[in-house]
């Protein structure tokens, strides 16, 4: 059993060396290419891949994880399924559920899922590991009940409200403490890392809705309603940026989509008041953290949520059920990437690894 | 010579009748010709289609401004006007040609893709081949020409709804936004300019995506995208009140048939309508793209909806021949107020949807009933 760890260990930390060795490389197609042909036959599995996410900045990452993972363990993935891509401005929770059930049907060797909506998806993941399919969830759904209610082995993502706790301590020790929270599209992750900000700040459990106590330490939700906010953030900074004429005792503005705060940053231009924080990282992000107009990030290493599942499951198949972290989350995150340290993320995002 | 006053206005409409010396003299004293009937300028102002509309807005403007809860009133000050004009300014410059559009009797689902589209054409023009700004503007308004000349011919040759023929330009626009981008971009959704040098976009910026009027009461002034709504909605009515073209615009949107056989080209009326609302995607494109200095796939998707609304709630019919611009354009103020009113008003904003539901129902309400008291008043 001992041995067997530190094969595990190696196994888990081969891809990744290999990653980070050519990294440094331009071309990322090349690199995956000479391991898929050093790895091919090794994993001679089918993956199905399905979340709720978008084609936007965040989920390309992660869709570009899992690929990569794939390639370079000589993997199949059935298709990379993400739910928003069909025509909604929203997660089609119904729709990825039925994803789940056409990769059930379809024999897949393992699933990894994004459990969005545990009431609607635990009870169809839980009849995928029934039948036989070993499931890793990612990004949502990371907390030990769902994982308990679905038997799947882990769930490889960033816990949203200890990540909002943390952005809340981040806050407070910069004495910022009154925090507006923008809630860019409905889904239980998103209140998740809102009401962690308020448990940080010590004002209940939930970040509550409405309009904002005149002075700190407070946490005020503001759900946009222009359509689509994420991919249409300037339409949608229009009401945040009201929200802020109308509250200037806001002192902090967390968003919960990079695009959002770089439009929020363009809108309020040298007039902004409040402190401007974010989850998850891009290179505008970047470059607003340099130039000080980003206060700090919240980074999730989206990209090792795509490459995971797929060692994670390749690895229980080959292993004969072993696994890390078995039915506890499997952090990524949260990092805080601030001013000081931002620069050891900064190539893992120009390499579209972040 | 007898006439029975039927009402206060009577004795003047006889008064003219018997002046022109065709009326209601003779055989049969009560009779009048009902085209002969003057109207007061009252009535008359309300049989216009913007009416309805406008005071819809007023209502709005003035249902928010009693609900404003922001501390110093903002509503009413020019922070508020500034805060919901630029709202509907975006509304406004498509709602117009969409509003012509249907009075047209078509439809055009990929009008809200095409400001993201026409965005990202110009952020790939100017951040990646280094095009001159103006150079690329042109080649944007090209490009969305092209794909609005498409949309029209394809309607007016395959005789197929607009509705489907536009849905398919929709969702092949938004896949190339998504893997055309992810393609030349590096695996990035957002398309923004890296470096310093680029000729050109000072000025254009100022042209489209700047602001004006600021003072010391409002720092960051007005958009420059508020004048241009004024302008396309200048445009709008002067085309479709003014000329020609505006008859064959109401003629092939009441009866495409009858328009043909009395010589209006209803082919090219549908293609240039198309054409014109692709035009102003491609302007909204240029000026959201000056204003934010990048471009998201998907962009604009989910807009379609929000500028037919507009148009409808400004008073123009679904089913064609009937509407006005300026009517789109208060349309588009009223989605603007209604977006940026639930902030000041301070509602719980979970329940925003509903409130905005409540609001855009309110103002058609407000539209029907004097659009309808206006019809009465004509007999």
């Amino acid at each position: 059993m001992h041995m067997s760890k530190k094969a595990l260990a190696a196994l888990l930390a081969a891809p990744l060396l290999l990653i980070t060795a050519c990294s440094s490389s331009s071309s990322s197609s090349s690199s995956s290419g000479t391991t898929t042909n050093a790895a091919s036959g090794q994993c001679p599995y089918t993956f199905a891949f399905i979340t709720h996410g978008d084609n936007g900045s965040f989920w390309s990452v992660v869709y570009k994880g899992a690929k990569d993972g794939a390639a370079d363990l000589g993997c199949k993935l059935s298709e990379v399924y993400g739910s928003q891509q069909q025509g909604q401005a929203e997660p089609d929770d119904n729709a990825e559920n039925a994803q789940i059930q056409d990769a059930i049907n379809a024999h897949v060797n393992g699933i990894a899922v994004s459990d969005h909506d545990p009431s609607l998806m635990n009870a169809t993941i839980a009849k995928a590991v029934a039948a036989g399919i070993p499931v890793v969830m990612l990004n949502a759904g990371c907390d030990p009940t769902d994982l308990a209610a679905t038997k799947a082995i882990t769930c490889v993502g960033q816990p949203e409200q200890v990540a909002g706790q943390q952005a809340g301590a981040q806050f407070k020790s910069e004495g910022v403490t009154n925090v507006l929270c923008v809630i860019h599209q409905s889904g239980q992750n998103l209140l998740d890392r809102c009401n962690g900000i308020a448990q940080a700040l010590g004002t209940g459990s939930t970040c509550s809705t409405g309009s904002a106590p005149k002075s700190g330490p407070g946490c005020t939700e503001l759900i946009l309603s222009t359509p689509n906010a994420a991919s249409n953030p300037q339409q949608a900074d229009k009401q945040v940026v009201s929200y802020l004429q109308a509250h200037p005792q806001i002192n902090a503005v967390m968003t919960l989509n990079n695009a959002i705060a770089g439009a929020l940053i363009t809108a309020l231009g040298s007039g902004a008041k409040a402190k401007i924080a974010t989850f998850d990282l891009n290179s505008t992000v970047v470059t607003d953290l340099q130039n000080g107009s980003l206060d700090f990030a919240i980074d999730q290493q989206q990209y090792l949520q795509g490459y995971l599942p797929i060692v994670t499951l390749m690895l229980y198949l080959k292993a004969h059920g072993n696994s890390v972290s078995p039915g506890q989350v499997l952090d990524t995150g949260p990092l805080i990437v601030n001013k000081n340290n931002v620069s050891t993320v900064e190539s893992a995002i120009n390499a579209g690894q972040d | 010579m007898e006439v029975k006053p039927q009402d206060p206005g009577g004795a003047d409409r006889t008064a003219v009748a018997v002046a022109d010396g065709t009326g209601a003299g003779g055989a049969a004293p009560a009779r009048k010709d009902e085209r002969l009937v003057q109207v007061g300028p009252l009535t008359r102002l309300m049989q216009r289609p913007e009416l309805g509309a406008l005071m819809g807005v007023i209502a709005i403007f003035l249902i928010f401004g009693g609900f404003d809860a922001t501390a110093n009133h903002l509503w009413f000050t020019q922070t508020g006007l500034a805060a919901w004009t630029q709202q509907a300014a975006f509304y406004g410059i498509m709602a117009v040609p969409v509003g012509l559009l249907m009075i047209g009797g078509e439809f055009d689902l990929s009008a809200g893709v095409m400001t993201g589209a026409t965005a990202i054409v110009m952020a790939l023009l100017v951040g990646h081949l280094h095009w001159n700004a103006w150079l690329a503007i042109v080649g944007t308004l090209v490009f969305a020409a092209l794909i609005g000349l498409l949309n029209g011919f394809v309607v007016v040759k395959s005789k197929l709804p607009s509705f489907i023929v536009t849905l398919a330009t929709f969702f092949v626009l938004r896949g190339v936004s998504i893997g055309g981008v992810l393609l030349i971009n590096h695996g990035s959704t957002q398309v923004s300019l890296t470096g310093t040098s680029f000729p050109g976009l000072a000025s254009a910026k100022d042209v489209f995506g700047s602001s004006f009027a600021s003072s010391s009461s409002l720092p960051s002034g007005y958009q420059t995208e508020v004048l241009w709504f004024i302008a396309v909605t200048v445009l709008g009515a002067w085309v479709l009140g003014r000329t020609t073209f505006g008859n064959w615009i109401y003629a092939v949107g009441g009866d495409a048939n009858a328009a043909r056989n009395t010589g209006v080209p209803v082919g090219r009326t549908k293609i240039l309508l198309f054409m014109s609302t692709a035009l102003a995607a491609g302007l909204v494109g240029i000026i959201s793209f000056t204003q934010a200095n990048s471009a998201v796939s998907e962009q604009g998707v989910g807009y379609e909806f929000y500028f037919i609304i507009a148009a409808v709630v400004g008073g123009c019919l679904l089913t064609g021949g009937y509407g006005s611009a300026v009517g789109a354009a208060l349309g588009a103020c009223i989605i603007g107020m209604a977006f940026q009113g639930v902030i000041y008003a301070g509602w719980d904003s979970s329940w925003d949807f509903a409130f905005l539901g409540i609001v855009l129902f309110l103002a058609v309400m407000v539209n029907t009933f004097v659009y309808r008291r206006a019809q009465t008043a004509r007999r």
